[in-house]
């Protein structure tokens, strides 16, 4: 009698443990979109949601928002998204070679790094070499999220040698540090630095050392809103809010 | 049919039994998981690689220091609570244990605004002592101080109220003076609270997370524990952040059942 | 060797003021009900407590004297103290335990163990020396206890109901061990307690703490014959009554009239239980001049006898009576029936306040 009580719980255990799916293309509930977004896109994507739903009032549109690298791995483990925004084309690869994505992604975007500082530049940074300075309390992201892979690629392409103080996990948090004061300076996107408005100065990278970082976006479910959404950020309407937002054409 | 078992207090009604059973796959099932996964092949490669090294002698160091400060400041804290009635002891109580209850990230803001180099404190440190806890060990040190002290002064404290004063009454009379009571007699006391608190205190500053990188930030071998080293390598390389895990998951299971037998041993002597 | 003290000690709505003495060879007992402040008192000759006013001066040197700002902490006094259920330190073993105080106060480890082997032996236990104190017995633990206060060669010993927390068989055995040591302890030994046979078995005088202050001293024989509270009456089994003689007439505090034979003046008043006759009528032609209406209160049987407390009503005492079981259950008395007490005027005790 007690064992036939422990096979169904352990049986229903198992269950509700391997209930999870285990990756590939899924899909959630019906008029809701769930876009995976890359951390720089937080402005102008908050925007352009607003835009998306003013135009298609029965949808709901839900944003989340995290480094490229986070939101892939969470897909890949099959995250219930709709759409997938990836900072770099590496990250979109690891989706894509998992086979989650449903079509091919489509570069929509492109950004570019920039320095950022503390408003008005108060130790005058004028270029990347001068990051090199240990004083410098420098914070860029960890090089296993795309801004950081770029930054890095930034300071190789000056021919500088650079010890930052912390590798943060998104730009956002590069962002934050830099505009509350804790870091001198930071490598972020320009649109980011756009973004902080007057709570930071940008110092512009030259385009010979500058990188192009490739925005690409993908579906990631069957539903036709997933479709709408891509086509909406692709149309002339997102090209108009991400331009506002400092990115540039693909 | 089975017959029912003759009144044995050992025997579990079948129902308690079943939830019992599911409490204890819930535990074991995600450490199987991670076990069945591990690439025991290249374990020992990868445990060389110098960033999980770094890793790891960074949170030992770290921790251990808390767990040192915690017991130097938590220790007084634990006393003046439990023996000194003053008014408002039990807000002071709630205001130095809400950091156990926070979410460590919000524990992480809290230091950040308060001593980071903009903050309230953080700015006279920066400015007068050339002091700056943020992206140094230090600040690793502090944010899991922050976090661990808490449970070993809940700890002491309860010890320290239930334990029969007599005892060091005895002693004074005897001869001792405060300070030699204390040693002789009632740290041996509350000598099981005073381990499992800093068990508990040091298990808690190893797994922090939210607060580190937060306040402290994240470089390799001066503020990026093996916590952290984990979340990241998740991004690149999980085979990397499996073996951090299994490390750490190792080093708490032994320091847990080594520890257990004695603070049984101890809680049994003083109940005599 | 002397103790000389003059306590005060306040607190919340309870007050300690005592005037208390003693040389070496004696054992000064003191005796009170829970709550009369024994505790206190030990406290404060002990140092755990400090008196808020008064003078605690042993063998000449002042331990605590709030006036001149002196107070000595317990750790240097040279007292002993047993408590109650012996409060030895779980984690030594006995030996240990012994060696306690001589170890706090500076001795090497060998040669404090050693003292304290000689302190085991002489009370007994030197087998029990690695044993844990979970390990020892009730009595046995006490004596250990013992022995460790006295191993500090203290020039006061403190005993605070040491027999309290002991069954009755263990009691006497301890009470025994306890008064062969006391008898060759060189210092002032000072026991409280509220069980009068420790009183009697093993001090030299009594004092009667009650309520915070000291109702009566003196010796055994003294207090128990004159008796000036009702704490000791009850203790020695005996009726007391205190008021103002006049004219042959007793007026109690209470307010109630006995015919006594004794001179003016205020007095204390035993009436032995024994002398109490009690009966369901009244008897108009007794010769006894105090007769008086009461309730039957607890009824007590032990063995042949019978202790029963009656009531006084309208004018009559309170008292508590012996008579024989067999007139009990003739009289068939219970609680709540009205009974008539008699008690000859000549057998009544008095003594001057």
């Amino acid at each position: 009698m007690r064992w036939r009580v422990i096979r169904a719980s352990a049986a229903v255990a198992v269950c509700a443990l391997g209930g999870v799916s285990c990756g590939g293309a899924t899909s959630s509930s019906d008029a809701t979109v769930t876009v995976f977004a890359a951390a720089s896109l937080t402005d102008a994507f908050g925007e352009l949601g607003d835009a998306f739903t003013a135009a298609n009032p029965d949808a709901e549109l839900v944003l989340s928002f995290a480094s490229s690298s986070d939101l892939a791995r969470q897909i890949t483990e099959g995250a219930p998204a709709d759409v997938f925004v990836s900072a770099d084309l590496a990250n979109m690869a690891k989706v894509t070679d998992a086979g989650a994505s449903v079509g091919e992604p489509v570069v929509f975007a492109t950004n570019r790094a920039e320095i950022i500082v503390e408003p008005g530049n108060p130790l005058d940074i004028v270029e990347v070499a001068d990051l090199a300075d240990p004083e410098l309390v420098l914070v860029v992201c960890a090089p296993e999220v795309p801004c950081g892979a770029y930054a890095e690629q930034v300071v190789a392409n000056a021919g500088a040698s650079v010890t930052p103080d912390s590798l943060e996990e998104n730009v956002k948090a590069v962002v934050a540090k830099v505009t509350l004061g804790e870091a001198d300076a930071g490598i972020v996107y320009a649109t980011d630095v756009l973004a902080a408005g007057d709570r930071a100065t940008g110092i512009e990278i030259p385009d010979d050392v500058n990188i192009v970082a490739d925005y690409p976006i993908v579906a990631v479910s069957d539903d036709a809103e997933a479709a709408a959404f891509v086509d909406f950020v692709l149309g002339p309407a997102g090209r108009t809010i991400l331009s506002r937002y400092g990115f540039g054409a693909p | 049919m089975t017959s029912h078992p003759r009144g044995q207090r050992t025997q579990l009604p079948p129902a308690v039994f079943a939830l019992a059973m599911i409490a204890i796959a819930f535990f074991a099932l995600p450490f199987i998981g991670l076990l069945w996964r591990a690439p025991w092949g290249s374990m020992l490669d990868v445990l060389g690689q110098e960033s999980v090294r770094t890793a790891l002698w960074l949170s030992l160091r770290t921790s251990l220091a808390a767990t040192f400060l915690a017991f130097v400041f938590g220790v007084p804290l634990a006393w003046l609570l439990a023996r000194v009635p003053f008014p408002g002891s039990s807000a002071v109580r709630a205001l130095c244990t809400l950091s156990m209850v926070l979410p460590p990230v919000v524990a992480g803001v809290a230091l950040f605004f308060s001593f980071g180099r903009r903050g309230l404190f953080g700015q006279y440190l920066d400015r007068w002592l050339g002091i700056q806890l943020p992206f140094t060990t230090w600040g690793v040190v502090v944010a899991q101080t922050f976090v661990a002290m808490p449970f070993l002064v809940i700890t002491v404290e309860a010890a320290l109220r239930q334990m029969d004063r007599r005892t060091e009454d005895a002693a004074r009379t005897l001869g001792g003076s405060r300070w030699y009571v204390f040693r002789r007699v009632t740290v041996p006391t509350i000598q099981p609270a005073l381990v499992a608190g800093g068990v508990l205190a040091w298990a808690r500053a190893l797994g922090e997370f939210g607060a580190t990188i937060t306040f402290a930030g994240n470089f390799p071998g001066t503020t990026q524990t093996m916590p952290l080293a984990t979340y990241l390598a998740l991004e690149t390389d999980p085979q990397e952040a499996l073996v951090i895990s299994i490390v750490l998951i190792a080093v708490s299971f032994a320091v847990l059942v080594g520890l257990r037998d004695r603070w049984l041993h101890g809680a049994r002597a003083t109940l005599a | 060797m002397s103790l000389d003290a003059r306590i005060t000690v306040r607190r919340g709505d309870f007050t300690l003021d005592v005037e208390i003495s003693a040389d070496a060879g004696e054992v000064l007992a003191v005796l009170g009900p829970n709550g009369s402040g024994k505790s206190t008192l030990l406290s404060a000759l002990s140092g755990l407590l400090a008196i808020d006013a008064g003078r605690i001066c042993v063998d000449g040197v002042v331990l605590d004297d709030p006036a001149a700002d002196v107070f000595v902490p317990p750790e240097h006094r040279p007292i002993g103290v047993v408590f109650q259920d012996h409060v030895l330190f779980a984690h030594l073993n006995a030996r240990e335990n012994v060696a306690f105080g001589l170890r706090a106060r500076g001795a090497g480890k060998a040669q404090a163990h050693s003292a304290a082997m000689t302190w085991l032996e002489r009370v007994g236990l030197e087998r029990f020396a690695d044993a844990r104190p979970a390990q020892l017995s009730g009595g046995q633990a006490q004596r250990v206890a013992l022995a460790r206060a006295l191993a500090t060669d203290p020039a006061l010993l403190l005993l605070d109901e040491p027999l309290a927390a002991l069954d009755v068989s263990t009691r006497q055995e301890v009470r025994r061990s306890l008064r062969e040591h006391l008898a060759t302890f060189p210092g002032m030994r000072l026991l409280v307690t509220h069980d009068p046979v420790d009183a009697y078995a093993l001090a030299d005088r009594v004092a009667i703490l009650e309520d915070g202050r000291i109702a009566q001293i003196g010796t055994i024989g003294q207090v128990t014959a004159h008796p000036r509270s009702r704490y000791v009456a009850e203790l020695v089994g005996t009726n007391l009554v205190r008021g103002v003689v006049a004219d042959g007439v007793l007026v109690t505090d209470t307010g109630a009239r006995i015919a006594v034979a004794a001179d003016p003046g205020p007095v204390f008043a035993v009436i032995r239980p024994q002398a109490i006759t009690l009966s369901l009528s009244a008897d108009p032609s007794s010769s006894a001049r105090n007769t008086w209406l009461g309730v039957v209160g607890d009824v007590e049987r032990l063995g042949d006898r019978a202790r029963i407390g009656v009531t006084g009503d309208r004018g009559g005492i309170d008292v508590v009576a012996e008579i024989t079981t067999a007139s009990l259950d003739d009289l068939a008395l219970r609680p709540g029936d009205p009974v008539h007490a008699s008690l000859k005027a000549t057998d009544i005790t008095t003594y001057p306040v």
